[in-house]
């Protein structure tokens, strides 16, 4: 119960669920190697998607992996995510957002949709005590 | 140089020839990997089983289905005995109308929208004030310009159909007492309503069967690839092939009516005028408004999801640019679901894609659509194509004719 203690304190400070209790499903890993950094350098995002290959007008799930410069996870990270189609001057069909802290700087994001194919862009704007910055992740789907 | 001048006959009567067939018969030009990988997008190949509903728990329940096509057809559950489901959704009107606004006890605000297919939409109605068939089944019963009966008269006919009663107990269970039978408890408005939310899972359960057919064009893109001669009846013809190319090319329609059915099952605001002498129509925006306070939205306790994951609902989209957007319909079987729009504004195939082609500002909120240039042969391609959308429901003929 000690040892589970510091992670309900984090999951509970967060506003989270913690990952336990998200255990029976089995989200994506993001690949590390994949990380893309954020526009001011303070953040390195990789991230996967529940649904791979991304297909139009099914809703789903992505886990963005959150690390600082130097690799290490950020575990107090508040993301808001948004985004649209640049040609069309529309935004996401959805409001997508991170619902649970999945540990080692891992964040579920459910309601992922996109309703038309095309040039995409999914912004992640981070915010946590090493600082504020965003990722703008272009996508073809 | 004797025999020049009819050696040149010959030649330019060759070239002559060599033309007319040109004009006659121009070679389809190939289709790009994109464009394939488009066609085959919207194609019925394409279309995924039918989801499961897990708010309904007998969304697939055979007896269910019968129950329900009964209940569909059924005039007795209307205020003046004379309007069913099946008056606005007709099964020869591909389950739509041939009205710009639907009519049942009286003119309704809205054009009847095809049944065909609508079990793979999250959303019910232009607005998609509702979020899920059986849901979507318990307004027109209720609607004073609709069908207009209460939760009780429609708990009643039950009660009083042997037919009706040995179904509904089956599937469900006793029908609960019904107002003025004594002794009263103080639960019969929760158990009418539960009986009333159980009629509308039979109809869901009948309208989950409506499904689309196979058309000419889903002909023609399955045998793509495929040697002509082996499929002979699957060609579309020059026009019709160009407004295909249109269709996902140029004319962008298939920026919203994408997918097996033609539909992104989002809202948008393409600036279509009010029906004469309506006030605008608010859209999306009032559509988000009423889903979020419906009692028999995904969360209601009346949802058998003992989840309530309700993805659509909890990640919606909201904002003022809703204002006035509408539910991108389907375009399979479009010929014969005319008038168009929610307010049935545009009789006419032709004068739906003048609308798109104009894309005028809208008077409330913002045109999503920017004009197209198109020229008038370029929409008489698109309308052409648009006619290869028509085709039989992929739905057992027993179904399609009242019980």
């Amino acid at each position: 119960m000690n040892a589970l203690f510091p992670l309900l304190l984090l999951a509970l400070s967060a506003g989270l669920p913690a990952a336990d209790a998200l255990a029976g499903d089995a989200w994506p890993t993001p690949n590390p190697d994949n990380a893309q950094v954020t526009q001011f350098g303070r953040y390195r995002i990789s991230y996967a998607s529940a649904l791979e290959p991304i297909e139009i007008n099914r809703i789903h799930a992505w886990v963005a992996q959150v690390t600082d410069a130097d690799g290490n996870p950020v575990v107090d990270a508040t993301i808001r995510v948004s985004g649209g189609m640049p040609e069309h001057d529309h935004g996401l069909p959805t409001e997508p957002r991170v619902t649970a802290y999945l540990g080692d700087g891992r964040y579920l994001i459910e309601g992922m949709r996109f309703h038309m194919s095309g040039a995409w862009h999914v912004v992640l704007k981070v915010k946590s005590g090493t600082g504020e910055d965003s990722l703008s992740i272009p996508l073809d789907i | 140089m004797r025999g020049g001048l009819p050696g040149l006959i010959v030649l330019l009567l060759a070239l002559a020839g060599a033309g007319a067939i040109h004009m006659n018969a121009p070679p389809p030009a190939p289709w790009s990997d994109d464009e394939l990988k488009a066609i085959q997008s919207l194609s019925l190949s394409a279309l995924p089983p039918l989801p499961s509903d897990p708010s309904n728990a007998v969304a697939n329940n055979p007896v269910a289905q019968r129950f329900g096509h009964r209940l569909f057809f059924d005039a007795r559950l209307s205020a003046n005995g004379a309007v069913s489901c099946a008056t606005c959704h007709q099964p020869s009107m591909r389950f739509a109308d041939d009205l710009p606004r639907a009519v049942g006890l009286a003119i309704g605000t809205f054009n009847s929208m095809s049944l065909v297919g609508t079990a793979y939409s999250p959303w019910y109605f232009w607005n998609g004030r509702q979020d899920s068939l059986w849901a979507q089944a318990t307004s027109p019963l209720e609607s004073a310009i609709e069908q207009g009966v209460s939760r009780a008269q429609a708990a009643r006919l039950i009660a009083g159909d042997p037919t009706y009663l040995a179904a509904y107990q089956a599937l469900f269970g006793p029908l609960p007492p019904l107002p003025g039978e004594a002794p009263e408890t103080g639960q019969e408005e929760a158990a009418v309503t539960e009986a009333f939310v159980n009629i509308a899972k039979a109809i869901a359960a009948y309208e989950r069967l409506l499904l689309p057919g196979e058309t000419r064009f889903d002909r023609y893109a399955a045998s793509l690839g495929q040697d002509e001669a082996s499929a002979p009846d699957a060609q579309l013809s020059h026009p019709e092939t160009e407004g295909l190319r249109l269709f996902i090319g140029k004319a962008q329609c298939i920026n919203c009516h994408n997918g097996p059915l033609f539909t992104n099952h989002e809202f948008h605001n393409t600036g279509v005028l009010p029906a004469i002498g309506a006030l605008p129509d608010k859209g999306r925006a009032e559509g988000v408004r009423l889903i979020l306070k419906d009692s028999f939205n995904c969360f209601s306790a009346h949802s058998d999801d003992p989840d309530k994951n309700c993805l659509e609902l909890r990640f919606m989209r909201t904002g003022d640019d809703l204002v006035a957007a509408q539910k991108t319909p389907s375009l399979r079987n479009l010929k014969g679901t005319a008038p168009y729009m929610h307010a049935g504004q545009i009789d006419t195939l032709a004068e739906a894609l003048a609308h798109y082609n104009r894309a005028r500002d809208a008077i409330v909120g913002h045109n999503e659509a920017k004009p197209l240039g198109l020229l008038p042969y370029e929409l008489k391609r698109l309308e052409a194509f648009l006619s290869t959308l028509d085709g039989p429901l992929a739905t057992a003929p027993e179904w399609l004719a009242p019980p």
